[in-house]
């Protein structure tokens, strides 16, 4: 076994330059494989965060029925109640309390439909990012009649820090509601759409706007990690289902980007599966000319006793040893390559304005290296030099010894 | 010298080839036998059919008919495994060329029959550096074939041929790509082996010189025993 | 000269066949890389086409103008009156296939407290449905009721999604408020006339459809528009029938806007998918190339003696070149012609058959892509891949060629 294992390692490095070419192609292969992998990986990660951060967080909790109808009716009565449980709910690290409905913003010179959200100027930093976006101003002080509006909605708006805007909504008494409202602050995040959509005012504001007083509509919900996600709502659903609420995580808020995550995890198959046949060609080739190469040694192998097995084997422990080798260089240079672009990331900013399809993600990429993308890419590289020694292998398990002295 | 335990015997040998359009008849009927010790030649032009009696005594063919019998079996019945198994322990080879694997060592090369025999490394190491002293190889034992001369390779080949004490060993053409100096100094060599380890050799060659040196000498010509020159006789 | 050109063809013709097994592995590895890049570049040309084509149809169109300034602020202060000329040009430019104008708000749409008390903000675009109908693809996207017809100014079109925001279907009432080009606040009530779903979110969600004259009647506005879209025939007229239209039109007033302009994100979208694409290939190629360059070099290595014998009989290094590099441009052209005829075949296959990815539906919706994607095949798909692959591959040839012309023949010959 060793003697078999000993051959085939020298074996491969019998011709230099042979084999220096085929590592090439797999270290080629394989680079390729886990960059574009991580790659989409990466986007993939930064929508998610993106979502995530921009307001749905981790779980949401709502009177039933408010995520598919956001009518005003549903809302959550005794926030105390559901917020006993979140405290008590471990792996819990932040939670704020919101009031969230659809209404007009209007300006002397134009109006327009936003989301409002009524949040806690104190808890609502603890669960999205919205205060980070601040590019002028101040963010919500929980001053009477503050609001915070994107940039391009405060353009189209055609008004400044400082100015008064209208704000309508749909309360729960039969009027509309309205107030007027002094903008505080201007934000910008990654998204255009995301800033001309979404306004913010304090809950109290949000509660006297729409007629609602200690009602809210949602509380969100940020657990340690996602991993952690599915146990909190679990637990949250058993506490709170009962008494007509609905607690979801973010994959039912949001299931558009769950099926997107789980479209791109299937491409990654793909891949696999072609960078695997592109390297067989090459791998093959090689294996059966150095085989048949060597068909007089080879021959005499068998004359003296080496059983047709033990041949075979030693052809497979070849690819093996090939794929290996291929593995470690495909790593070591693999690993150089992210050391840089994991500082740098990949710039796509030519293509920015497409951004908004994949939910404002930064115009800077990271690729995120995932085990799924560590150990399919390696067992592809595996498969394929493996794969591709075995009709060598079998070829030239099948020499007739005799013939292989006649073999010119 | 000559001892009467027959190691090869073959009766009424006949092997046909049937590969291209033409059958060749590489053997018409070819009686031998081959006993314990011997230094035997087996000669004749090319297409006589030596190298052809040489595979199947080596259990590296079957005949068209006729039987051959090594070590007193008769190898007709025998499967692939087993004509395998009787090349490992009994039989030992040495070609023209290639003999060697070219990624092992000298000594490597010599433990490689032992390995397939399953004999335990220390002993394997042992056999393996005594037999390569024999031969005039102390300093290469951890040479690779390609820093070696011709001769030494061929060396290392017998070497390897004997080192697991077979019945006999077959040598086709060894000195075919050797110098006259050098192919005196191999023979010599082998003639040594047979005498202090009483190993049979049956060479089948072109070699004036080899033909010198073997002590019984079989002419074959177009397939059949032409004439059977026994110098001891 | 011509002789032993031929020559080198025929021996070539002859040589790659020495080793059929090898050759056959070298052609498949060819063919493989041509019809993948043939295969995914047709789906990919067929996806984007269709999802340009879904998109626009629904509402965009291919062209629009508006008052010069609209696009950068989208208020009904700038709204214009269609030119003579340009309403000539649509009416009678034989590469327009349909028109329309429209006049667009931003509107607060609502029921009242007894319906549920539900409201939103929208787009609410006034149409006329005549023309409407031989424009879009709205009213084939009817879920529930009819379309807007041009004599019932009180009916409203909106999404399924809105509709479902609002708790209203079909033959309810909805209350639209709005701003007046006098800034005072506007309102009217009308009926919910159908309920389209397009699987555009943003109109689902956000749009609402009135028609024309009821419109110019909210906002106290007559005659003017916001924009007047236009679908061509075939969409490689766009930029042709851009530049005709700018020369119709005075451009100190109006802006005429190709849907590059318009909608850049669906351009850049594409641009990026295809980027992905190309980065892909580009890999498959390197990993492809490889492979074949080792066998060339082992193959020619094989034949270091035979070169050294041709030498020696006279043949020049250049002659041994272009030897090598013309067998591998004939394994190359075999696996070409295959390549190019199996991805015909599977390609034109799925021109008609489409490849489903239904259960992606949703996700694939929100970037307006059909999923049941057609391929679309065009002859340059075929020449651009087929000039890639034979460049590569004789690239690969040169090392090894070069190595084999570089050969003494005194050493060559001592190979066996």
């Amino acid at each position: 076994m060793l003697m078999t294992l000993k051959l085939a390692w020298r074996n491969i490095w019998r011709n230099k330059r042979r084999s220096a070419v085929i590592l090439t192609a797999i270290v080629v292969g394989l680079f390729g494989m886990v960059f574009m992998i991580a790659i989409m990986k990466g986007m993939s990660v930064d929508m998610l965060k993106t979502s995530i951060e921009n307001g749905v967080g981790h779980v949401q909790i709502h009177e039933k029925g408010f995520n598919d109808n956001m009518n005003v009716s549903l809302n959550i009565r005794d926030p105390k109640y559901v917020i006993n449980f979140v405290e008590d709910t471990p792996s819990v690290t932040a939670y704020a309390e919101r009031i969230k409905a659809r209404g007009l913003v209007s300006s002397p010179k134009s109006s327009t439909g936003v989301e409002i959200w009524g949040i806690d100027h104190v808890a609502e930093p603890d669960v999205s990012a919205v205060k980070n976006y601040l590019v002028e101003g101040d963010f919500l002080t929980g001053k009477k009649g503050e609001i915070y509006v994107g940039r391009s909605l405060a353009e189209k708006l055609k008004v400044e820090k400082g100015d008064k805007i209208v704000l309508m909504g749909q309360g729960l008494a039969t009027e509309i509601g309205a107030g007027a409202f002094r903008i505080s602050g201007i934000f910008e995040s990654t998204s255009k759409e995301f800033d001309k959509y979404n306004i913010y005012i304090n809950i109290t504001d949000a509660q006297e706007l729409l007629s609602m007083p200690g009602r809210v509509s949602e509380i969100v919900v940020v657990t340690e990690s996602l991993d952690h996600v599915e146990p909190v709502t679990a637990s949250l659903k058993e506490d709170l289902e009962v008494g007509g609420l609905e607690v979801l995580p973010w994959m039912e808020v949001i299931p558009l980007m769950y099926q997107m995550i789980s479209l791109w995890d299937a491409f990654n198959y793909i891949v696999y599966i072609l960078v695997i046949v592109a390297m067989a060609f090459g791998i093959v080739n090689t294996i059966l000319m150095s085989v048949l190469e060597r068909t007089r040694e080879i021959g005499i192998l068998m004359a003296i006793g080496t059983k047709p097995g033990k041949v075979f084997s030693m052809v497979m422990w070849e690819g093996f040893f090939l794929g290996l080798t291929g593995l470690v260089a495909g790593w070591v240079f693999t690993m150089l390559v992210f050391a840089v672009i994991s500082r740098t990331g990949i710039n796509i900013s030519i293509w920015a304005d497409s951004l908004k399809y994949m939910g404002g993600i930064s115009p800077i990429i990271y690729p995120v290296l995932h085990w799924n993308n560590i150990f399919g890419s390696s067992a592809s590289v595996f498969f394929a030099a493996v794969f591709s020694a075995v009709y060598p292998a079998v070829k030239i398990m099948r020499l007739n010894p005799v013939e292989a002295f006649r073999s010119v | 010298m000559m001892n009467n335990k027959t190691i090869i015997e073959t009766k009424n040998l006949e092997k046909v080839y049937d590969d291209s359009k033409v059958a060749v008849h590489a053997l018409r009927g070819v009686n031998l036998e081959v006993h314990e010790g011997e230094f035997m030649a087996l000669s004749g032009p090319s297409g006589s059919g030596k190298t052809t009696l040489l595979n199947i005594i080596g259990a590296l063919d079957h005949p068209t008919s006729g039987t051959v019998r090594v070590a007193g079996e008769d190898l007709s019945g025998f499967t692939k495994s087993e004509l395998s198994r009787l090349r490992l322990d009994r039989i030992g080879f040495i070609f023209q060329a290639y003999n060697l694997i070219p990624v092992l060592t000298a000594r490597e090369n010599v433990e490689y029959v032992m390995l397939l025999q399953g004999v335990d490394e220390k002993e394997r190491i042992e056999r393996a550096e005594a037999i390569l002293e024999d031969v005039g190889l102390k300093d290469y034992i951890n040479t690779r074939p390609n820093e070696m001369s011709g001769g030494q390779q061929q060396r290392v080949a017998v070497a390897r041929a004997i080192v697991s004490n077979p019945d006999v060993v077959l040598a086709d053409e060894p000195t075919a790509n050797l110098d006259s100096a050098t192919s005196s100094s191999l023979l010599e060599m082998m003639r040594e082996m047979n005498e202090t380890h009483n190993a049979t050799f049956v060479f089948s060659t072109h070699d004036r010189l080899v033909m010198e040196y073997a002590r019984r000498l079989v002419k074959l010509r177009d397939g059949q025993v032409e004439d059977d020159i026994d110098k001891d006789a | 000269m011509a002789r032993r050109q031929y020559r080198v063809f025929t021996l070539a013709w002859r040589n790659i066949w020495r080793n059929t097994r090898r050759t056959i592995i070298t052609m498949t590895a060819v063919v493989f890389a041509v019809f993948l890049a043939i295969f995914s570049w047709c789906f990919a040309l067929g996806e984007h086409e269709q999802m340009i084509r879904d998109t626009l149809k629904i509402h965009t169109g291919h062209i629009q103008v508006h008052k010069n300034g609209y696009w950068d602020d989208r208020t009904i202060f700038n709204s214009f009156t269609p030119s003579d000329e340009l309403l000539e040009f649509v009416n009678t430019d034989e590469r327009v296939e349909a028109w329309a104008q429209r006049l667009n708000v931003d509107a607060l749409i609502s029921t009242s407290v007894d319906q549920g008390g539900n409201s939103g903000g929208i787009m609410l675009v006034g149409v006329e449905p005549g023309k409407e109908r031989s424009f879009t693809s709205l009213p084939d996207k009817v879920y529930r009721g009819d379309y807007l017809s041009d004599d019932d100014p009180s009916g409203i079109f909106i999404g399924e999604t809105l509709s479902r925001n609002l708790e209203v279907t079909v033959g309810e009432s909805v209350i639209v408020m709005t701003q007046d080009l006098y800034g005072a606040l506007s309102a009217a009530e009308y009926t919910v006339v159908g309920i389209f779903k397009s699987n555009s979110t943003e109109m689902d969600r956000g749009m609402a459809f009135i028609t024309l004259d009821a419109m110019r009647y909210l906002l106290s506005i007559d005659e003017k528009v916001s924009e007047v879209s236009i679908l061509v025939t075939d969409s490689r007229e766009v930029k042709k029938a851009t530049r005709d239209l700018k020369e119709t039109v005075d451009l100190e007033q109006v802006e005429v806007m190709p849907w590059q302009e318009l909608m850049p994100d669906l351009v850049q979208f594409i641009e990026f998918d295809n980027a992905f694409g190309y980065l892909f290939f580009v890999i498959i190629l390197l990993v492809v190339i490889f492979g074949i360059l080792n066998t060339i070099l082992m193959a020619v290595m094989e034949r270091y003696r035979e070169f050294g014998v041709m030498m020696a009989l006279g043949t020049r290094p250049n002659e041994i070149i272009r030897l090598i590099l013309m067998e591998s441009a004939l394994i190359a052209l075999l696996g070409i012609i295959i390549g190019d005829m199996v991805g015909f075949g599977v390609g034109y296959y799925f021109t008609i058959h489409p490849w489903d990815l239904s259960q992606y539906s949703d996700v694939m919706w929100s970037f307006g892509i059909d999923p049941k994607i057609y391929a679309r095949m065009y002859p340059w798909v075929f020449y651009v891949t087929d000039l890639i692959i034979l460049a590569s591959t004789l690239l690969a040839a040169v090392y090894p060629s070069v190595k084999a012309s570089r050969l003494k023949p005194v050493e060559a010959l001592r190979y066996i």
